[in-house]
């Protein structure tokens, strides 16, 4: 694209050369030529202004035809599209949105037909005046055939030059519009500034860290969304000490993922702060903080290279091909990543190589464990698995729970399958820390939600909705007994 | 290679066809607009002959006068014809594309279900689409036919002029022309090495800018500090892809090289015989001045002619990819039965086998199941045990390789395919909801029986959020569609799919885990509502929380795809099997 800078005076250069040949021989038709170039340049402009200002009609239409065709397009809706018998429907909503985008295609052309005319017109004008100039004086002996030649192909060759230039100089227009986006990108600040002197992490980073040597706490933590004015934690107090092992459960919405977020630094918080052995976590060096967290995340993302690379990547280029296997034998995938042609380097994903392997729900979930491992983080994060059969989730749990050692470890979910063998349960309900102890203490904290928790353990289906329906219950006792409930049945 | 070009060739005839079908005003204009675009240079070329030699003969005035009105006249009104046609023309090139679109989403929308699941013709669908617009095949193929078109006319008018000239050039020129064929063969053998060897790069660069500019792999990114893993592997690409554009570009530039010598040789013999025909009185200046025009143009046609021909069997390749797909036959299904009458629902599988299209293991083995009028079944199993594949049997999206499902005693596949999709309301794991409005998503094309919207959304446990909408029942969905659209949470979205099912009031409920996002609060006050909203309906409850289905009459389970346990909770919390593990699995935590 950047070499249309370096065109463009190369045409002007020929359409100035032009121009001085021609004023050569008359002066006056030079002087037409230039008017001639402002005119059909103005109008083009004119017309570029005309399809600016129906861009954003243009593409709110675009955007729901997009839609409508990714929707057509993308197998996945396959199975709403036949239980609900939707072809015709959504082929009709599409062409309804491609027709007015014809609309305003058709009248954004008229107006470049306006143009292409009013360029016709002046090329009219330029070209009889020319031929007839050149004719007289050629008749009137004044011109040579070798010259009247020489000044019919200059101003064929000037018609060629100046459509060239004019259509240039509207691209560099077009051109200098999506650079000046490009930099508003560019320039966007970014808002998680880095301390000004950055403190070390306590005990350097992750390797030769002794297993237990983070404590974490929220102090008065709030956090909204910026420019949001509702606040998803408010006045939030927790703290995580040396080696505990922490299960973060609540409902969807209770702010268990942006309470890791926090956690992590990927946001940060709004007011109050968070202290990782007593300093503040907004003093640290961002990259190195980083270093002290092996995290599974909710939403698996394996890159589409090597097993191998997608274990190792924190190291880089410089993976530690012992400790993947290690990691790989420890997550429990020895057996699959030993059946596959190519072991650990088989690529993951189909895109890259053709032989890449797409790996089952479960493995993708201990292929991230393996990860986490291998990164060796002093604190571990396991966020919620995905649905797992109550077998699978159990095994991923208990491995999981058997691979953390005495580390910090977190997890977050909604289900209590994972709070057997953490030290402490935070329970999170809308923007809040409700309860916190471990899941005796939870239990006994109210004997009627024990009583319900028991009671439902032991009486079959039909009858327990009764239950819910018990006044008194408040909504977060409910919501253990339920949890438990459910659960454990 | 003749093979190869014959297929080529007739993947563009069939495109062709198929572009007439769709709009069949294409194809006529495109030909007016290559005949006006071949006429105008010619203008220009004659005329100044005349011209020249007026004014070196006799020099009319009136002759004159004539020559210069054809002249500029003419080209004001090919320059207007010309504007009109090519308005028209973009104009109904966009109605081709759309039509085209809409013809391949019609293509897939109506594909027999299993080819959905099938990673190969997914494969077969990314391939033809993505070369389509990558070549912008779409309007660049007749685009390119236009300009050969266009590029023949010329030369044909163009090699006019030199006959009547000098007929004794015919020769040289179609010596010529062979020398230009020969080398077009070598350039066009290279280019197209170079547009099939590009294409993997291409795939590869697509996922590395998208790797990069997707804010979904932010978090693994930091916290596994990918970025330098990530950075060096694109340098690493570009640095091996440039290797390869080094060598393929090299290669081209010979032939270029090769091909610009011969034009300019062709271009210095015509000067030359030029000449000397003037010198030895053969040719008058005029004729000389439109003579060399004429040379000039015949190269700089043949060239562009050349590189059409190229674009054009390129296209033809990349639409081979296109025309596999779209020719992938639909078997279907489905006599003319209607639903219209079916107010309860029997189901019987009666002895059904079933694999997934190129796997060797059974999904399904030998089921038989009986739900009766009202009841209310719950299947359970591990992943993978082919509880989903049952549902999707039973919903008709794939067919049974063995045995028979009965709906009321009929085969289900006797039922015409929209009918019979009215007799059940299924909530798939991945159900979708659309980015249009509540009542849209709840009602679609159908028109809204606004009040048992209501009473759905109700049902679902979602009406009040609703009501608190900007716009109600009318409010749009996520931002994609409508940037007024609101953007509800997991458990929301999955409140509306469970209202949509209700809406449809179909005497068969599914639910095929549909909670999966919610906790299990309220995927339990969810299941007990439906229990209830349900009542006298055949309801499949399919979950991983044991729990919620115990209300349930029956529990299946199956296990590697065979129905292994079928009775209550408690006959089969007694049996001690595959059932008994998994509830205790759950519930020992709580012991």
């Amino acid at each position: 694209m950047l070499h249309k800078w370096f065109e463009t005076p190369g045409m002007v250069i020929a359409l100035c050369g032009y121009i001085t040949i021609i004023s050569r021989l008359n002066v006056l038709i030079s002087a037409y030529l230039i008017c001639a170039v402002g005119i059909h340049y103005a109008f083009l402009l004119a017309g570029k202004r005309y399809e600016h200002s129906k861009r954003d009609e243009l593409a709110g239409n675009e955007r729901r035809s997009k839609y409508l065709y990714d929707i057509m397009y993308d197998f996945s809706y396959g199975k709403e599209i036949r239980l609900y018998a939707l072809s015709e429907w959504l082929g009709s909503q599409f062409m309804l949105y491609r027709d007015k985008i014809r609309t305003i295609k058709k009248s954004i052309k008229n107006y470049e037909m306006l143009v292409a005319w009013i360029d016709i017109l002046l090329s009219f004008i330029r070209e009889g005046i020319v031929y007839a100039y050149l004719v007289f004086m050629v008749l009137e002996g004044d011109m040579t055939i070798a010259d009247f030649t020489m000044y019919v192909a200059t101003i064929a060759g000037f018609r060629g030059a100046f459509e060239r230039t004019i259509r240039q100089l509207a691209d560099m227009h077009g051109l200098s519009m999506q650079i000046s986006d490009y930099q508003s990108f560019m320039l966007w600040p970014d808002e998680m500034a880095e301390a000004e002197k950055p403190v070390p992490v306590p005990d350097g980073p992750y390797g030769n860290v002794s297993a237990n040597s983070y404590e974490f706490e929220f102090r008065n933590v709030s956090w909204k969304y910026p420019g949001s004015n509702h606040y998803v934690f408010r006045n939030l107090n927790l703290t995580i000490s040396k080696g505990q092992k922490l299960a973060i459960v609540g409902n969807n919405g209770a702010g268990k993922s942006t309470f890791i977020k926090l956690l992590l630094r990927l946001y940060d918080v709004t007011e109050g702060e968070i202290l990782c052995n007593g300093i503040n976590i907004r003093q640290f060096e961002r990259r190195q903080y980083y270093d002290i967290f092996s995290a599974v995340f909710q939403e698996i993302l394996p890159l589409g290279f090597s097993v191998a690379d997608n274990i190792g990547v924190s190291d880089g280029l410089q993976i530690d091909r012992q400790r993947v296997n290690s990691c790989i034998q420890r997550a429990g995938l020895s057996d699959k990543i030993n059946g596959l042609k190519y072991g650990a380097d088989t690529c993951v994903l189909k895109i890259i190589d053709d032989e890449g392997i797409e790996f089952s729900g479960g493995e993708k979930q201990k292929l991230m464990i393996a990860r986490a491992l291998y990164k060796n983080g002093a604190v571990m994060v396991l966020d919620e698995p995905a649905a797992l059969d109550p077998l699978a989730e159990r095994e991923i749990y208990e491995k999981f729970n058997g691979l953390t050692e005495n580390k910090t470890t977190i997890y977050v979910s909604h289900r209590l399958a994972s709070t057997r063998f953490c030290d402490a349960i935070a329970l999170f309900e809308n923007g809040g820390l409700v309860e916190y102890g471990t899941h005796e203490e939870l239990m006994e904290l109210d004997k009627k939600m024990r009583k319900c928790f028991i009671f439902r353990r032991h009486i079959t289906g039909r009858k327990v909705s009764g239950c819910e329906k018990e006044d008194g219950i408040k909504r977060k006792q409910e919501f253990i007994g339920n949890m438990a409930f459910s659960q454990a049945g | 290679m003749a093979l190869k070009e014959n297929k080529s060739l007739s993947a563009i005839w069939h495109f062709l066809k198929l572009a007439d079908r769709l709009h069949s005003g294409y194809i006529p204009l495109a030909i007016m607009s290559a005949a006006a675009g071949s006429i105008t240079p010619f203008l220009s070329i004659i005329t100044t002959r005349y011209l020249i030699n007026e004014l070196t003969g006799a020099k009319r005035m009136e002759q004159l006068i004539l020559y210069i009105s054809i002249l500029v006249v003419g080209n004001a009104v090919m320059g207007a014809v010309n504007s009109i046609i090519w308005k028209k023309l973009q104009i109904s090139g966009e109605k081709l594309a759309d039509g085209f679109e809409l013809h391949v989403g019609n293509h897939i929308i109506h594909m027999d279900f299993e080819k959905l699941e099938d990673a190969k013709i997914l494969d077969k669908k990314e391939k033809a689409l993505y070369n389509i617009r990558l070549h912008d095949a779409l309007l660049g193929g007749p685009k390119t036919m236009v300009d050969i078109v266009q590029l023949i006319f010329t030369l044909i008018g163009v090699i006019g002029i030199i006959v009547i000239l000098s007929p004794a050039l015919v020769a040289a020129l179609l010596l010529l022309t062979l020398v230009n064929a020969f080398l077009y063969k070598q350039i066009q053998a290279v280019k197209l090495r170079f547009y099939q060897d590009i294409a993997v790069y291409n795939r590869q660069f697509m996922y590395f800018q998208g790797l990069t500019q997707d804010f979904k792999n932010a978090k693994d990114v930091r916290i596994y500090k990918m970025s330098e893993y990530i950075l060096s592997r694109i340098h690493q690409y570009y640095h091996s892809v440039n290797k390869i554009f080094h060598k393929m570009f090299l290669q081209q530039r010979r032939h270029d090289g090769f091909l610009a010598i011969n034009i300019q040789a062709q271009t210095l013999a015509a000067y030359a015989f030029a000449a000397w025909s003037v010198l030895h009185g053969a040719l008058r200046i005029g004729d000389f001045a439109m003579y060399l025009s004429a040379a000039n143009q015949f190269s700089s046609t043949a060239m562009q002619l050349m590189t059409k021909l190229v674009d054009l069997q390129m296209l033809g390749n990349v639409l081979q990819d296109y025309i596999a797909f779209e020719q992938l036959p639909n078997v279907g299904s489905g006599g003319g039965k209607t639903s219209a009458d079916v107010h309860s629902a029997e189901i019987e599988f009666r002895n059904v086998w079933f694999r997934y299209p190129n796997t060797e293991a059974y999904a399904l083995k030998d089921i038989s199941l009986t739900i009766k009028n009202g009841e209310k079944l719950s299947i359970v199993g591990r992943n993978g045990s082919g509880k989903t594949t049952f549902i999707k049997l039973l919903c008709r999206l794939y067919q049974p390789e063995k045995g028979c499902i009965l709906f009321n005693g009929v085969d289900i596949n006797e039922f015409e395919e929209t009918e019979y999709s009215k007799l059940l309301s299924v909530i798939f794991q991945d159900y979708k909801i659309f980015s249009f409005s509540v009542r849209e998503n709840l009602a679609y094309n159908e028109i809204a029986d606004e009040n048992r919207i209501r009473a759905s959304l109700e049902q679902a446990g979602i009406l009040r959020k609703i009501e608190e909408l900007p716009l109600d029942i009318d409010t749009p969905l996520y931002k994609n569609f409508d940037r007024n659209g609101v953007e509800l949470s997991g458990g929301e979205m999955q409140k509306i799919a469970i209202a949509r099912t209700l809406y449809k009031n179909a005497p068969l409920v599914v639910l095929d885990e549909p909670t999966a996002s919610l906790d299990p609060y309220s995927e339990y006050e969810v299941y007990s509502r439906l229990n209830r909203m349900t009542d006298r309906k055949n309801t499949i409850y399919i979950s991983h929380r044991l729990s919620s289905c115990r209300f349930c009459d029956v529990i299946a389970v199956f296990d590697n795809g065979e129905l292994v346990e079928y009775g209550d909770h408690e006959q089969l919390v007694g049996n001690g099997k595959l059932y008994a593990e998994m509830w205790q699995a759950q519930a020992r935590y709580y012991q």
